[in-house]
């Protein structure tokens, strides 16, 4: 579709973007002119100061907006609207609140191999299950268990084998074959991500603001999406709960293979998350000093996370020296050079091997 | 240490004065009542000719029990004229509510599609400001004085408010979550039902709730215009020969049924998915 040669492991290719807004008569830049390119299994982190666009490149890539001018293809396939190729995680509005922390993260799945009309056929038979369940059986279990003086455990016997149950009945439905494969994968992916099987009962309005961007980064990646896009999703947590996730969400790219679009306002999160980082920023000054409209990519460099692990990377000192340089690179609000970065500049072609494991 | 002070805006009341309280205007009014009555009795037998209020207007409660049953046992075409009317008004409300909650999925779908909001959002607005009492006379013109006028002006009056809530319930969701939901896979109509319907479900089971109301009114301001049977019909005629003994039952009744509803539905409400207490 794109007459440009796009080389092979290139994931996500953003082609002279320009985003804008019309505001009073004329019209407000926001990006201007950008280009990025990410290859398969980057860590790509990007950092900037508010309002210099990162979100809105973030959605570009998430097809949630459109560019003004410009092409965002992922996989060869040109950007049109959201679709199940990229998994997202927001700051917030990352859980469903009807459903409960299984049932998030089995989401997908079950979007995927069930209709609405289904789901409404089989709500009273699931409303008839959960009676039976949570009803039915505990109390005639507490009223035999009180007549013969016989303590029955807690496992429900209409689901032992060889006995007749309605549960039984119900997963000759198909639906409900896909339900239970369903969640069988959510349980794994529950245990994954450090939750107990009893938290997946849970409402997320129940669980602490960790524990639910975990489940969101479950959620996302029990699809298997190409891409992982995040947006500032520790910003709200404290700075304990940050280093955990950041550990967390360290192995599950290694552990998944993903590729990572990481949008944060913090630029030690960034350096230390990162494969690669690029810096987007309002202030900047081209090669014939025309003075800067819109944010400009102002730093696409290699940074040393990836490797290992986030908060022993942070512990090193050359972390410091190297958020310092990156800093006084692309965050300063003097004006910066400017030029052209893409993955032939020499920064970016430091990450020769795409990382997988 | 929370204050003793019963008066500050931070004092925790114990619980039998938080039932005090509660039960304390009931008391009040009904003593009030009481004494009320007797003071009328009293003056109509001892000066008959100051001119006070008819002891009719305040009948003892023996007296409205009396009335009560009557309204209960059969009469002479063997009707029992409470069940009759609370059953006609109790049909028309059921009905004129049921027909005006479809509004919900439209409003669902106006908050879904933006094509369907452009289409009807500045309608429904003016709709919405529409005088229903007015209409109400409108309704009997053409639709006779059949139940279908009194359904009408239910479902007129219910519908519009009804369907612009739960598209602005609906708009709140943000879209980030619609968003999500199509990295999910999720088509359309999944989206309207599985991911925003169950979310404004609890919300429009309250918006229901809040339009009982104003629906029960409308029920019997229809019956009060013309009808065969009803609470306000009744109510109607009863007002001509001054029987406070049966409007007052009349009226209880009334509420308590509005009361027992409204209970009900809050615990619906309660029950949804997600919801504190929810299952």
């Amino acid at each position: 579709m794109n007459a440009v040669n796009v080389p092979k492991d290139i994931l996500i290719d953003a082609r002279d973007i320009t985003v804008s807004y019309a505001k009073g008569h004329g019209r407000q830049i926001i990006l201007n002119d950008i280009n990025i390119q990410v290859r398969e299994g980057e860590f790509i982190t990007v950092v900037g100061s508010s309002g210099c666009g990162k979100s809105t490149m973030l959605s570009l890539v998430l097809g949630s907006q459109s560019p003004t001018a410009g092409v965002v293809t992922v996989g060869g396939k040109q950007v049109e609207r959201v679709d199940r190729d990229r998994g997202i995680v927001y700051q917030t509005y990352t859980l469903y609140k009807h459903l409960t922390v299984l049932e998030n993260i089995a989401l997908g799945l079950m979007l995927e191999h069930t209709t609405v009309l289904e789901k409404l056929l089989v709500s009273p038979l699931l409303l008839v299950e959960s009676l039976v369940d949570k009803i039915l059986v505990p109390t005639s279990k507490a009223i035999y268990s009180k007549l013969s003086g016989v303590a029955l455990g807690d496992d429900t016997a209409v689901s032992a084998p060889g006995r007749f149950s309605p549960r039984r009945l119900l997963q000759l439905l198909p639906y409900f074959r896909v339900r239970q494969k369903a969640m069988e994968e959510a349980r794994t992916l529950l245990l994954d991500i450090g939750l107990t099987l009893k938290d997946g009962d849970k409402y997320p309005d129940e669980l602490s603001g960790g524990m639910r961007q975990r489940v969101a980064i479950a959620q996302s990646v029990a699809m298997r999406p190409r891409i992982l896009l995040m947006d500032e999703p520790f910003g709200a947590l404290d700075s304990n709960r940050r280093k955990e996730m950041q550990d967390f969400i360290h192995n599950q790219w290694k552990k998944y293979g993903l590729t990572i679009f990481f949008v944060t306002h913090d630029l030690e999160e960034a350096v230390k998350l990162g494969t690669r980082l690029i810096c987007l920023s309002q202030y900047w000054s081209g090669p014939n000093g025309e003075a800067a409209v819109g944010a400009k990519v102002v730093v696409d460099c290699h940074v040393m996370g990836g490797d290992i692990l986030p908060t022993t990377f942070a512990r090193k000192p050359e972390f410091m020296e190297e958020v310092d340089r990156i800093g006084r690179l692309g965050l300063s609000k003097t004006i910066l050079p400017w030029a052209e970065f893409d993955l032939s500049h020499e920064d970016a072609i430091a990450n020769k091997e795409p990382v997988h494991d | 240490m929370r204050s003793k002070n019963l008066f500050r805006s931070d004092s925790k009341l114990p619980t039998w004065i938080n039932w005090a309280l509660g039960l304390l205007p009931f008391v009040l009014l009904i003593a009030g009542w009481l004494w009320g009555a007797h003071y009328l009795r009293f003056m109509e037998i001892n000066f008959p000719d100051m001119d006070v209020a008819s002891s009719k207007l305040m009948p003892l409660p023996g007296e409205m029990w009396d009335g009560f049953i009557r309204t209960i046992d059969p009469d002479r075409n063997h009707e029992r004229r409470l069940v009759l009317d609370m059953g006609a008004s109790i049909e028309r409300f059921g009905t004129g509510l049921a027909i005006s909650a479809l509004g919900i999925f439209v409003g669902l779908y106006m908050g879904t599609f933006p094509i369907l909001e452009a289409l009807c959002y500045r309608f429904l607005i003016f709709v919405d400001k529409i005088p229903p009492m007015l209409v109400a006379f409108i309704l009997a013109m053409v639709l006779g004085v059949g139940e279908e006028a009194k359904i009408a002006l239910v479902v007129f009056a219910v519908t519009p408010g009804l369907t612009l809530e739960a598209f602005t319930r609906t708009k709140e969701i943000a879209r980030e979550q619609i968003f999500k939901a199509q990295t999910l896979g999720a088509t359309e109509t999944e989206i309207a039902w599985r991911i925003l319907f169950p979310q404004i479900l609890p919300k429009m089971i309250g918006s229901l709730r809040s339009n009982f109301k104003s629906a029960w009114g409308y029920v019997i301001a229809a019956e009060s215009i013309s009808a065969f049977a009803g609470i306000g019909f009744r109510v109607g005629l009863l007002k001509r020969t001054n029987s406070m003994d049966v409007i007052i039952p009349y009226v209880i009744i009334a509420t308590l049924f509005m009361f027992l509803l409204d209970y009900l539905f809050q615990w619906l409400e309660s029950r949804c998915p997600g919801e504190k207490g929810g299952k």
